[in-house]
């Protein structure tokens, strides 16, 4: 008998890694359909600017872990800015981010997002998805990257669109501002806010 | 023609070895001075030709500029298929060689496109994608106006294309006929991409930088045929490390 219980509890021992780590990509799939479904339903129902950008904005920093997404972004300039710098840096990034992707992704409201499979390695987990459009125009594939949390749970890091991964297009456009102006912050703060109010007009 | 092909291909590579031993700089722009400069070139000649085009080129009807997508998307078949070839890419050789077939025929000439409601989707290979998979370095980002982003492979890659083009080879194809499909091509793809290109301007810090990384990231994108492969993502642990920062 204790023979049976012990090969038993070695199977289910063997069994743990694999059953968990399926239950972690079907938690990162689930929390990719929800996110989807969020935006798409403040596409469709938010009809002013003010609004869309309001609820994104919200979205955002309830899925998104916008910390390290914006140290992300200014890389290796990143370790060299003081905190007050850093903490406006995030927020000015957060509404850039806001103000680019709520009109970039305006025309997507009336679609739906099929999630595909998902892959799992240390803290990252990567979601497939396609959007399948329903004018005839071709379905474009998006993967989600998200990151698990010290709590366990999920946030998003960055979005792949046709192959181009968002936040690492946004810390290449960084760079370059900061190394044409000498690594001054200050430069970099100024084109976001300039940029954060053309948007705005 | 031949030996003057051979010879930009090899000066190419070997500019790209050299690029490709110790001296990469930040997004492998060590040019950058004068690939901004003409890139500041291709705004003006977009803002003053190749829009005004594009944007006279919408008022043609969506079926037949979709018919001429599928044209020449059907006249470049013959090199995606020689390149999955040589990348021995089995399935995606005879998904082409099929498309192809049924394109041409069915298809008229590849005005339609018939394989795509069969479940054969299109995709895209060149002589650049091939080397890289070969291993053949990059070397430099080069901007060239008219062309657009590129580097010395996959530049080199583009003109060895068109020895597997069939169209080559045809005795009324020349020069003319060569620049005007090209033509076509370019302002097909600038007409469906006004909005999207329009808004990526408006929205960048800095425009310039944005057009290399997004040309650089598809352009590994279309190596990897698109697949995603979790293992390529940047160590981003570090960060994480900062949170007492």
């Amino acid at each position: 008998m204790r023979a049976i219980i012990t090969a038993f509890a070695l199977w289910a021992f063997m069994l743990t890694p694999a059953a968990a780590q399926e239950a972690d990509l079907a938690k990162a799939q689930a929390f990719v359909t929800a996110l989807a479904d969020d935006a798409i339903e403040i596409l469709s129902t938010e009809t002013t600017r003010a609004g869309r950008e309001e609820k994104f904005g919200q979205l955002l920093n309830e899925r998104a872990n916008m910390r390290r997404i914006a140290r992300f972004t200014l890389g290796q300039f990143g370790r060299k800015i003081s905190k007050d710098d850093l903490a406006t840096f995030e927020q000015l990034l957060g509404k850039f981010i806001v103000k680019v992707y709520a009109n970039r992704l305006g025309e997507y409201s009336d679609e739906k997002v099929m999630v595909g499979k998902a892959q799992a390695k240390k803290k990252n987990v990567i979601v497939g998805s396609r959007i399948a459009f329903t004018n005839g125009r071709d379905p474009i594939d998006i993967d989600w990257w998200l990151r698990v949390e010290k709590d366990a749970s999920l946030t998003l890091f960055d979005v792949r669109v046709l192959g181009v991964w968002m936040a690492q297009e946004q810390r290449d456009a960084f760079a370059s501002v900061l190394k044409n102006n000498k690594g001054d912050i200050n430069a970099l703060l100024d084109h976001l806010r300039k940029q954060i109010n053309t948007e705005a007009g | 023609m031949f030996q003057k092909s051979l010879l930009i291909i090899v000066a190419a590579i070997s500019l790209s070895a050299c690029a490709g031993n110790g001296t990469k700089s930040l997004n492998n722009d060590p040019f950058e001075r004068s690939n901004r400069f003409m890139f500041r070139v291709n705004v003006q000649l977009d803002n003053y030709i190749l829009k005004p085009v594009a944007k006279g080129y919408l008022y043609v009807p969506s079926p037949v500029r979709r018919s001429v997508r599928n044209f020449l998307d059907n006249l470049a078949s013959p090199v995606t298929l020689v390149n999955d070839i040589l990348q021995l890419e089995g399935k995606r050789a005879s998904t082409t060689a099929l498309r192809l077939g049924i394109n041409t025929t069915v298809g008229i000439f590849g005005l339609f496109d018939p394989a795509k409601r069969l479940g054969l989707e299109k995709h895209d290979e060149d002589f650049g994608q091939t080397m890289a998979t070969w291993g053949v370095p990059e070397g430099p980002y080069l901007f060239t106006p008219i062309y657009g982003p590129s580097s010395p492979r996959e530049f080199s890659g583009w003109i060895v294309g068109w020895g597997f083009d069939p169209m080559t080879y045809q005795d009324d194809w020349g020069l003319e006929e060569a620049i005007g499909r090209y033509a076509i091509d370019g302002i097909g793809f600038r007409a469906d991409n006004i909005s999207v290109l329009d808004e990526i301007e408006r929205s960048s810090v800095d425009f310039y930088a944005t057009v290399r990384s997004l040309y650089q990231q598809n352009r590994a994108s279309e190596i990897a045929n698109g697949v995603t492969n979790i293992d390529d993502l940047p160590d981003i642990d570090a960060l994480d490390d900062l949170d007492d920062f």
